[in-house]
């Protein structure tokens, strides 16, 4: 990849210290889910070009391995980037925009969670089911109560999720906070 | 309309007090044991003498219903049943583990041969100090288990469930229900905004005790909100639970509620205060029955309700006589009921 090609990724804002975490998600900018999911990953809210220009612009950060998050119709571009970028170890796909471009790019083998709004009315009726048969081995969430701007909607919930599978990917389905009432 | 026969499970032995939680040193085993059997008979008859549906309640630590889990009571009575609907009414949603319900209730329906209908509750404030749930939250708790358990039953790969109320990282419930896509639900028409939910929701209503006029409110509600859901729930998407005394006639009635009246035990809720024999419904008369009378008598009251929207009469026995009155009704009520259209 070019530096040239890097070059056209645009940095729109920086949060918090840890393993790094890219976002292509216009809004979580201005979500209270940026700050709450900065208090354990550095994440970079970037603007790409392209999925080109996001693959080398990841690739020249030198880090080993980057989360990648993605809303709407940065979707697709987030799936292609991770099929040219192995330095992609796991992708939070939110509220894509239908099955189809999903579909065309599966965005090869790192891990990847489907964050969905029950209250969506722009997801296709069987979301959950199309979005996993697309992405194999990939976990469909729905975030109950939530419509397509889960981060602003349920900002606590959709940085837990989202945090919980970078760090553990599909074992997060197992949890971590113990049961006992009073340990003490 | 059709009928169902409201068991209890209740204890057939005696209790000191019934002030609730009851002390399980009143409970003599071998009579816990009795009281079962004897509610499988009971369920059995109801079948019997022509009932079309048959249902459970869930309550908690009492000997009056004594159905903590109303599953476990359905399986027993899906393998001596073969025809009568088995209803669920209900599963109290905030006590409960949503996605456990849904897989026993794949079982029940598979048991069953397809006979499950369920009715989801948030529970009574005594129900609510059972686990300790918090009474303020069990309507939002309600909804969302209602929510998560049409999709558990009804996603064809597995998901996740990030609720307010609920985490569920992995659901994927085997068996699936027999009927397709899942039994009817019902839920609380009590309330306008439990009605508005059902409507909205495609879910069926039930209302309890409260007299007709009350409950014509409550189903114009419904169905409203079912309207501007897009579509239009019939008389089967409404069921009217009840208690009823009933005799040949309406004098042979009244002496047998002038005996219920004379032997009832003093009841208390939680806070110690009388618990409510008629529900709220103000013309349920001293017995605290919503049916008292002869045939004639009863049916004029199904018709007002038939028109009020109700389609299914939820029907407990009270006082003694449980037999009696089991058999009567399928002889001279069930078939002048089935009638009415």
């Amino acid at each position: 990849m070019s530096t040239a090609v890097a070059d056209k990724v645009e940095v729109l804002a920086e949060a918090g210290v840890g393993r790094p975490v890219v976002a292509l998600a216009d809004g979580l900018a201005a979500s209270p889910a940026l700050a709450a999911l900065a208090q354990r990953f550095q994440v970079t809210v970037v603007k790409a070009a392209s999925a080109e220009a996001l693959a080398a612009w990841i690739a020249a950060s030198g880090a080993e391995a980057v989360g990648v998050l993605a809303s709407g119709a940065q979707v697709a571009t987030a799936l292609a980037a991770a099929e040219a970028c192995e330095t992609i170890k796991a992708l939070v796909l939110v509220s894509p925009q239908g099955v189809l471009p999903v579909e065309r790019r599966p965005g090869g083998p790192a891990p990847k969670a489907v964050l969905v709004g029950s209250l969506d009315a722009s997801q296709p009726r069987d979301a959950l089911a199309a979005y996993r048969r697309a992405l194999p081995a990939s976990h469909v969430v729905l975030m109950y109560g939530a419509g397509a701007d889960i981060a602003a909607e349920r900002p606590d919930a959709f940085a837990d999720v989202a945090g919980d599978f970078f760090d553990r990917q599909g074992r997060f389905a197992f949890m971590t906070t113990s049961a006992a009432v009073l340990p003490d | 309309m059709k009928t169902c026969f409201l068991g209890t499970g209740g204890y057939t032995g005696q209790v000191e007090s019934r002030a609730w939680p009851v002390p399980p040193e009143q409970c003599d085993r071998a009579e816990a044991a009795n009281s079962m059997a004897t509610a499988i008979r009971q369920y059995k008859l109801a079948e019997e003498v022509g009932f079309d549906w048959v249902s459970i309640s869930e309550h908690h630590y009492s000997p009056g219903l004594m159905t903590p889990n109303p599953g476990i009571l359905a399986a027993a009575i899906s393998q001596q049943t073969s025809r009568v609907k088995i209803a669920l009414l209900g599963p109290l949603m905030p006590l409960i583990n949503p996605v456990r319900t849904a897989e026993e209730i794949g079982m029940l329906d598979g048991l069953s041969n397809g006979r499950i209908v369920v009715l989801f509750l948030k529970g009574t404030p005594n129900e609510h100090a059972t686990y300790g749930t918090n009474p303020a939250e069990t309507r939002e708790i309600t909804q969302e288990g209602v929510e998560l358990v049409l999709r558990a039953w009804t996603e064809p790969l597995p998901f996740s469930w990030e609720g307010r109320y609920f985490r569920f990282r992995t659901v994927a419930v085997w068996p699936r229900t027999f009927q397709d896509p899942h039994p009817p639900v019902f839920y609380s028409g009590n309330s306008d905004e439990s009605a508005e939910f059902a409507g909205r929701m495609g879910l069926s209503i039930a209302i309890g005790f409260a007299p007709p006029a009350k409950v014509k409110q409550q189903v114009d509600t419904y169905k409203a909100a079912a309207r501007a859901a897009g579509w239009e729930p019939t008389h089967d998407n409404v069921l009217y639970r009840a208690r009823m005394i009933i005799g040949e006639s309406d004098s042979d009635a009244n002496e047998s509620a002038e005996r219920v009246m004379r032997g009832r035990p003093q009841q208390t809720t939680p806070t110690g205060a009388p618990a409510g024999a008629g529900g709220g419904d103000p013309t349920a008369g001293a017995a605290g029955v919503q049916f008292l009378g002869g045939p004639g008598t009863f049916l004029a009251k199904a018709k007002v309700l038939h028109e009020a929207g109700v389609g299914i009469l939820d029907l407990g026995v009270a006082g003694g006589g449980m037999s009696r009155s089991l058999e009567l009704f399928g002889r001279k009520f069930a078939p002048a009921l089935a009638e009415i259209n």
